[in-house]
């Protein structure tokens, strides 16, 4: 009797562990997709439901919507087997066949491990809701649109061998390693890329331009990265997106940082910051002192603080005057801040400080906004539609111009700059290339083509 | 989308609204989005708030001791607002109580709700049967009930935070909760709360038109405690919100446009309104659908001028009731030291205030009130009265920080009645810059609430024993409060209102004022909320006529 | 009909700023003027008991009391023999000569203003001396504290530490 009540008991056990398993499996996805980050992409902001895509990436290529991945059949990934998925996450290919754009992180995914893959599947399909709405396609301009030419482009750069681990170090660095290289897939953004756009890996987390933001040097360089940090400070960038007195997260960071690097554990974000701190160093020419050190002279004070403008008549679009009265009210008549910095100084500020203004145009232009752990941070922005006072082109170029001289390195910025910015930022070399090159091209091969039939019309006559 | 269509500086669209406040703004805003071409005209000329922000400043000490909210806006030539650092002499005011009835309005893209307190109050369901539960004034031709849904579409509309305790709401009759839970006191709110409400002054949280969370893309409020004259960074509900939300979904707003003439045809219907532009040419709005929401001086205002050969007596005025029944929350201060720490000026200018007076059977013989604790930073005057006594070094300083601490400055406003004789009318003798009549207005506060001033000053005496005050003083000569209302007044009796129940003129099928103009009863708190709503209903009303 | 006066244009960028007050902002000041500067200053220092005044405001000071105070301007030279004289603020104002002088130029150091009416000038407002006393517990209007909700937080002492 009580033999066959402990074979049930088994039996039963058996059972059960594999449906224990299968919930592990969706918990262990879900922690994988907030590590991933597919949130980010994947989700409309504000209104969108979760994963159901409608949110276009602005690429420097153009529009490129991120697509339905909720369970649905009709529009999102109802129908992809587990092998599907795999193809998709690793290789960046479909299920239709047809070839990812690189705005899709595969080439970092395809470091996950066939465990996670199989986690993450099981989250998707068992978990999150299906969306019945379409995501737009997207439609790039030509060469771009030929999505076949990217098997080419993955021949050249995709290496979709999952991550192997360095025997030399230790389990910490490991998980760093995989984390940053494959799931959260820094390299994306902070690492520059070729004519090809290909991820330079031999200034891997060197910085790069996403457009409008600037993902900046995170290598361990003390001067141009992150590597006079310290590790407390890595901590909290990215658990909280923000160091009192020294940085902030806004644009892809912010998202980053609300979507994901805000919910990892604690051991992952360890891992993470040990990992980050052996990214060989890569210094920036440019750069003679760490972004989050100027201004050079202390307290970082105007000389007369607004005394200047009190009762004076100065043109409301000098400098110091759109500082005053469009930025003064939250971040000090001195750049100061707010007494608990929920304001941030604009002294020793990495973003003020930054080797580029391009951030600081960044920030006026789109805002910061960042939620973490239910407290929404919320800098509003400057251009068209401001809830504050849109900004013309004058007035911005003169407003960072003023806070790059008195709080930063003191360079300048123009209204070029400003008007650059405003329309995403400066294009890579690769869509100039493409959008002059091809006529160019064009016309030499007509011209060739020309040449050839007058060569063998004037042969002909020569009776050849 | 339709949008209106312009041919030789005239336009044309469904629907003309001629005010670019709050009120125009949110009615615009709804037409615009159901999907029917919408322009609004505005006298005055686009702001920038950064400049405002400035030119306050930049404001000489006197004028900001003085609250000089008016001076910081530039005005356009052609349409003059009331100035009083130095006075200009736009109003004409005579009666008993002229000097209360100093109004501050706006003439600009988005209205007079630049400078507020953002209060966003409720009438009591009582406040709309006055004459049935207290025999004085005039009811309304609607009940609460009828206009508690568009109290909710307002507060959602402004972004208003209150309590969600029904302990600390006035009214409670509510559907349903606030876009956010109330703005968190400060100390010198939690002290007076803690020394008056046992007394049943019932001292309760405003509800306010800002969040401390961002909401919506507008940033939190972070306490700048400058709410009038200006918001500098947007976190307090400015009408110019909503006129940028109509205007992205294409509502046309031309500003510095002056309106002056209203066309009607044999029917009465509305045809078209004439505007002045900058340079002063004139130019012919059509539509199908008038609204006009200038405040309830410059709508009246505009109705007696456009007086035509079938409307002698002006626009909507077959009852002769336009321009009458003018109310504001007259209303006047009291100040005094304490005997414990308050710290005003701490967070939003105004917090929290007394309703226990706002209700009652009194209102039967007199007016109701409300005091409003006036969190805004007592340093300006500690420093003149400081200075005043001579004092220099670090006397001078220390006596600045214990009037700035222990400072109390009460504002309390009373309800005065409707009256046909407080009324205003068009000058025979001012014109302003394009040659138009400028308004005279004639105002007596009526014994009903001097009676309430008398009862208002005992209940402060008392409030300033509880504190031991020192240096207690009510003032004696009243002000205003700049929350115009009745000269449009809302009924269902075409002889003796001007609107009907949705601020649709009884004499004209397609004109609509609604607003503050359109009320009947002053009730004693702000009347932005319930002129918010009503527009909101007339927006319906106006949907449904289309 | 007679057009009235009152009705004429704010200048829409010096609206709230008064006629007489459009100072130029870097004006180079003349060895004359520099010496005083520093004399003023010297005199400011000593009848507020303040020893950090920004230079720059003290100039604007003594430049928009030479045009709408005279009196005052008069007494500079008797205020700078006796600046070396007394030992603190109180001391100064006890002098019958100059006591009104003196509290003049207390009054513009506090409100960061000089001058009367549409004639005032403004020098100071953030910095206006008025604010220190209460620096810890409130900012002037339009300069925020804190971020969002800072105001809950408990207020300093009533009484300042020193």
């Amino acid at each position: 009797m009580r033999a066959a009540a402990l074979v049930l008991l088994a039996a039963a056990w058996a059972l059960c562990v594999p449906l224990a398993h299968a919930d592990d499996a969706v918990e262990r996805g879900r922690y994988l997709a907030t590590a991933g980050d597919c949130m980010a992409c994947h989700t409309r902001p504000t209104d969108g439901k979760a994963y159901a895509g409608g949110y276009a990436i602005a690429s420097p290529m153009g529009q490129i919507w991120a697509s339905n991945i909720t369970p649905s059949v009709k529009f999102g990934i109802g129908s992809y087997s587990e092998a599907d998925f795999e193809r998709a996450v690793r290789q960046g290919i479909r299920k239709d066949g047809a070839r990812l754009y690189p705005a899709m992180p595969y080439t970092a995914y395809a470091k996950l491990s066939e465990q996670d893959i199989h986690d993450l599947y099981a989250y998707f399909m068992a978990e999150v809701k299906p969306v019945d709405e379409v995501s737009p396609s997207t439609d790039l301009p030509f060469p771009f649109n030929m999505r076949f030419s990217m098997a080419g482009w993955n021949l050249l750069f995709l290496d979709d061998a999952p991550f192997v681990a360095e025997p030399a170090k230790d389990a910490q660095w490991n998980r760093g390693a995989y984390l940053v290289e494959g799931l959260e897939h820094c390299g994306s953004c902070h690492t520059p890329r070729g004519l090809l756009m290909q991820e330079k890996s031999s200034q891997a987390l060197a910085g790069g331009s996403l457009g409008l933001w600037y993902a900046p040097n995170i290598t361990s360089d003390p001067v141009s990265g992150i590597g006079a940090w310290t590790d407390q400070e890595i901590t909290q960038y990215l658990k909280t997106g923000k160091v009192s007195g020294k940085a902030q997260a806004g644009g892809g960071m912010a998202e980053a940082i609300t979507h994901s690097l805000s919910k990892l554990t604690d051991e992952d974000i360890a891992s993470i910051v040990t990992y980050l701190r052996t990214v060989p160093p890569v210094a920036d020419a440019g750069m003679t002192r760490s972004a989050s050190s100027w201004p050079l002279r202390e307290g970082g004070a105007t000389t007369a603080g607004e005394a200047r403008l009190r009762g004076t008549s100065l043109p409301l679009d000098d400098g110091q005057v759109v500082y005053d009265g469009s930025c003064a009210s939250c971040h000090g008549s001195r750049g100061e801040g707010s007494a608990d910095q929920y304001y941030p100084s604009l002294t020793h500020n990495s973003t003020v400080g930054a080797a580029t203004p391009q951030n600081l145009l960044a920030t006026i232009l789109s805002g910061v906004d960042r939620e973490v752990a239910g407290e929404h941070v919320l800098m509003p922005h400057f251009s068209t539609g401001s809830y504050v006072q849109p900004l013309t082109d004058t007035e911005i170029a003169n407003v960072a111009t003023y806070v790059r001289q008195q709080f930063g390195p003191g360079d300048s910025v123009s209204v070029d700059d400003v008007k650059r910015a405003r329309a995403g930022g400066p294009a890579p070399l690769l869509m100039t290339l493409t959008t002059y090159g091809l006529p160019v091209a064009a016309v030499l091969f007509i011209g060739l083509m020309y040449w050839l039939w007058r060569r063998r019309a004037a042969r002909r006559k020569r009776g050849l | 989308m339709k949008k209106p269509t312009f041919n030789n500086g005239d336009v044309e669209a469904d629907v003309i609204v001629v005010g670019s406040g709050v009120v125009g703004a949110l009615v615009a805003n709804q037409l615009v989005a159901a999907g029917h071409s919408v322009v609004m005209l505005e006298a005055g000329p686009r702001l920038k708030r950064s400049e405002v922000v400035q030119n306050w400043r930049n404001a000489s000490f006197e004028r900001r001791l003085g609250s000089d909210f008016q001076g910081p806006y530039p005005q356009s030539p052609h349409a003059t607002a009331p100035l009083y650092f130095p006075a200009n002499d736009y109003v004409a005011l005579t009666g008993p109580d002229a000097s209360s009835f100093r109004q501050g309005f706006i003439k600009a893209v988005g209205g007079t709700t630049w400078h507020w307190a953002a209060s966003c109050w409720r009438h009591l369901p009582v406040d709309f049967k006055m004459k049935s539960a207290y025999g004085v004034g005039r009811d309304w031709p609607i009940a609460y009930a009828d206009i508690e849904s568009y109290y909710c579409r307002a507060e959602e509309a402004l972004g208003v935070s209150g309590p969600n305790d029904p302990q600390r709401q006035s009214p409670r009759e509510r559907s349903r909760p606030y876009v956010a839970d109330m703005i968190p006191w400060g100390h010198g709110d939690s002290t007076f709360a803690e020394v008056v409400n046992p007394h049943g002054y019932n001292l309760v949280p405003i509800p306010q038109g800002r969040t401390i969370q961002p909401w919506n893309e507008r940033p939190a409020c972070c306490g700048n405690n400058n709410c009038q004259p200006i918001c500098p960074i947007g976190a307090m509900y400015n009408g110019i919100h909503t006129v940028d939300a109509a205007e992205k979904k294409g509502a046309v707003v031309l500003e510095e446009a002056v309106v002056y003439r209203i066309d009607t045809d044999a029917q009465n219907t509305v045809t078209a309104v004439h505007w002045y532009d900058r340079d002063r040419v004139s130019h012919k709005a059509t539509g199908r659908q008038f609204v006009i929401a200038c405040n309830a001086l410059e709508t009246p205002r505009l109705l007696l001028l456009a007086a035509n050969e079938q409307n002698p007596t002006g626009i909507a005025n077959g009852s002769d009731q336009v321009g009458r029944n003018m109310m504001d929350h007259s209303g006047f201060h009291c100040s005094f030291i304490a005997d414990r720490p308050i710290w005003l000026g701490r967070g939003p200018a105004q917090s929290s205030c007394m309703v226990g007076p706002r209700d009652g059977s009194f209102r039967a013989d007199y007016s109701a009130n409300k005091i409003i604790l006036n969190n805004i930073s007592r340093v300006p005057v500690a420093t003149q009265q400081a200075l005043a006594l001579g004092l220099v070094g670090d006397a001078l300083d220390a006596e600045i920080r214990r009037r700035a601490v222990y400072g109390v400055d009460l504002s309390i406003s009373l309800e005065p009645l409707p009256d046909p004789t407080n009324r205003l009318t068009l000058s025979t003798s001012r014109v302003d810059g394009l040659g138009l009549a400028c308004p005279d207005i004639h105002y007596s506060l009526g014994d009903y609430a001097r009676k309430g001033y008398d009862k208002a000053c005992e209940q402060l005496r008392h409030i300033g024993s509880l504190f031991n005050a020192e240096e207690f003083n009510i003032t004696t000569a009243l002000n205003a409060n700049n929350h115009i209302m009745g000269s449009t007044i809302m009924g269902s009796d075409p002889r003796d209102s001007v609107v009907d129940e949705n601020c649709r003129a009884h004499d004209h099928a397609n004109l609509w004022l609604p607003g503050g103009s359109a009320m009947v009863s002053a009730s004693v708190v702000n009347s932005t909320l319930t002129m918010a709503a009503l527009g909101l209903k007339t927006a319906d009303a106006i949907e449904r006529a289309l | 009909m007679a057009l009235f006066a009152a009705c004429r244009r704010s200048d829409t960028s010096a609206a709230g700023t008064q006629p007489g007050s459009n100072q130029k902002p870097d004006a180079a000041p003349s060895a004359a003027d520099a010496a005083a500067d520093a004399s003023f200053l010297a005199v400011s220092s000593a009848l507020t008991g303040k020893h950090d005044l920004d230079p720059y405001v003290s100039g604007r000071i003594r430049a928009a009391m030479a045009v709408h105070e005279p009196a005052t301007t008069a007494t500079l030279d008797a205020l700078q023999r006796l600046a070396g004289t007394v030992d603190s603020p109180e001391q100064f104002i006890a002098i019958p000569a100059v006591r009104d002088a003196a509290l003049a130029i207390v009054a513009a150091w506090y409100t960061g203003t000089v001058g009367k009416g549409t004639e005032a000038v403004t020098v100071a407002y953030r910095d206006a001396l008025m604010q220190r006393p209460v620096a810890d517990g409130i900012f002037p209007a339009t300069y925020a504290k804190g971020g969002p909700a800072w105001w809950v937080a408990a207020p300093p002492p009533a009484v300042a530490a020193r």
